[in-house]
């Protein structure tokens, strides 16, 4: 038994001094093993995608927090909770669910700011940030921070309102926890003015350069009350979008596989084998004196260490 | 020696700017892909121009690095396809 594991693992006469599970086919090995487990698992999304997903431990109220947290930094005013964009928020996750995308407009071209209007919240400014299956609060608000759009949005001082939804439910067959951060500024604290400068956010733009884009476009027409604040472009309906029935996330860890962090463990698992064995093998070559025909042990461990270092860091989610 | 010093210290600059770009394109998804390809692909040119100049080329040495940087595309690539 050892003399086997001495084989596999140590360069010597009966590996040809080289550790058997480094040798050209066993490494050919690890590849196919790898793809044949992600094949695998791909089928088990498909075919049980309840079982595999993204456990979310994202609470709305660390989110409002960790956002007003970050306008403090800056000087900017904290935002208030605003029941009406916490309810738009709602439903358009509502919709991303039930129509499967991952965008600010809906495939039938709907924009963010229906929802506004759905809900009946009037708005001066308004802009949606999007994030989908972090790991914490924490994680979704940095990101956000990290990218220079969406960190505008959270940081800019002209809105006063926020409304938050952080829903579970599947998406495109992945259980998926999305989180719809809204912000407005309502239109009511300004209008005794006689001719408000009115912003319309200009939805279509939202398509091409989601954040940038929801940048208020500044309007010279004064508010005409009868009118709605959103653009006039028809919405594809007026009635409430079916909203599927979903779970909204309580911020507390559900029992799921989570098929990012499986893939990752398994590799770093793969990948860490090799560098183990690969750096023995160096050590060992070196201090024998060994002449072989072969790669550069120092080479493969520098590569394989950088690659480890790659994975352990990645993290999961993404914003829009 | 000190030929392979400056070797390895070429190989240790690709590798800082490999992962420093991955970082830098967080949440760009195409990006991170391609810097994984394009770090994979410099692995095994380093590979060869070093055993080329060692004097030690041969196609079994190379097929070692290719198979190496494969495993590590393979399982990044996947990784990044499940983020």
């Amino acid at each position: 038994m050892i003399a086997h594991l001495r084989h596999f693992f140590i360069p010597q006469e009966s590996n040809n001094f080289r550790a058997k599970i480094i040798h050209h086919h066993f490494l050919g090995y690890f590849s196919i093993i790898f793809l044949f487990s992600q094949l695998l698992l791909s089928s088990l999304l498909l075919a049980k995608p309840s079982v595999l997903g993204f456990a979310s431990q994202i609470s709305p109220e660390k989110i409002v927090e960790l956002t007003n947290q970050e306008r403090a930094k800056v000087g900017a005013s904290p935002l208030k909770i605003n029941p009406l964009l916490n309810e738009a928020a709602q439903r358009k996750a509502g919709d991303m669910f039930a129509f499967n995308y991952w965008a600010h407009t809906s495939p039938s071209g709907r924009d963010p700011w229906s929802f506004f209007k759905e809900v009946g919240y009037r708005y001066l400014y308004a802009g949606e940030n999007l994030a989908r299956d972090f790991s914490s609060p924490e994680a979704v608000v940095s990101a956000w921070m990290a990218s220079p759009t969406h960190r505008e949005n959270i940081l800019n001082p002209k809105y006063q309102e926020i409304g938050i939804s952080v829903v579970d439910g599947i998406l495109k067959g992945v259980e998926t926890t999305l989180v719809v951060q809204l912000f407005g500024t309502p239109v009511a604290p300004v209008s005794v003015a006689k001719k408000p400068e009115v912003v319309v956010p200009e939805a279509t733009q939202v398509k091409e350069t989601p954040v940038e884009s929801q940048k208020p476009l500044v309007s010279e027409k004064p508010l005409v009350s009868e009118k709605p604040l959103v653009s006039e472009k028809p919405l594809v309906s007026e009635k409430p979008a079916e909203v599927p029935i979903l779970s909204q996330a309580s911020g507390k860890e559900k029992l799921l596989v989570n098929p990012f962090l499986l893939t990752k463990n398994f590799g770093i698992g793969i990948l860490g084998i090799i560098v183990s064995v690969v750096a023995l093998d160096g050590f060992i070559v070196f201090r024998r004196k060994i002449f072989r025909l072969s790669g550069r042990s120092l080479a493969h461990t520098l590569f394989l260490i950088g690659v480890i270092l790659i994975i352990v860091l990645s993290t999961q989610g993404e914003i829009l | 020696m000190k030929e392979d010093t400056l070797h390895y210290l070429v190989l240790l600059v690709i590798l800082n700017l490999g992962v420093a770009s991955f970082f830098l394109f967080s949440f760009n998804r195409l990006s991170q892909m391609l810097v994984i390809g394009a770090l994979g692909v410099f692995y095994i040119i380093w590979g060869v121009i070093h055993h080329l100049l060692s004097g030690d080329l041969h196609f079994k040495v190379i097929l070692e690095y290719i198979l190496i940087a494969l495993l590590a595309n393979l399982v990044i690539f996947f990784l990044l396809f499940r983020a």
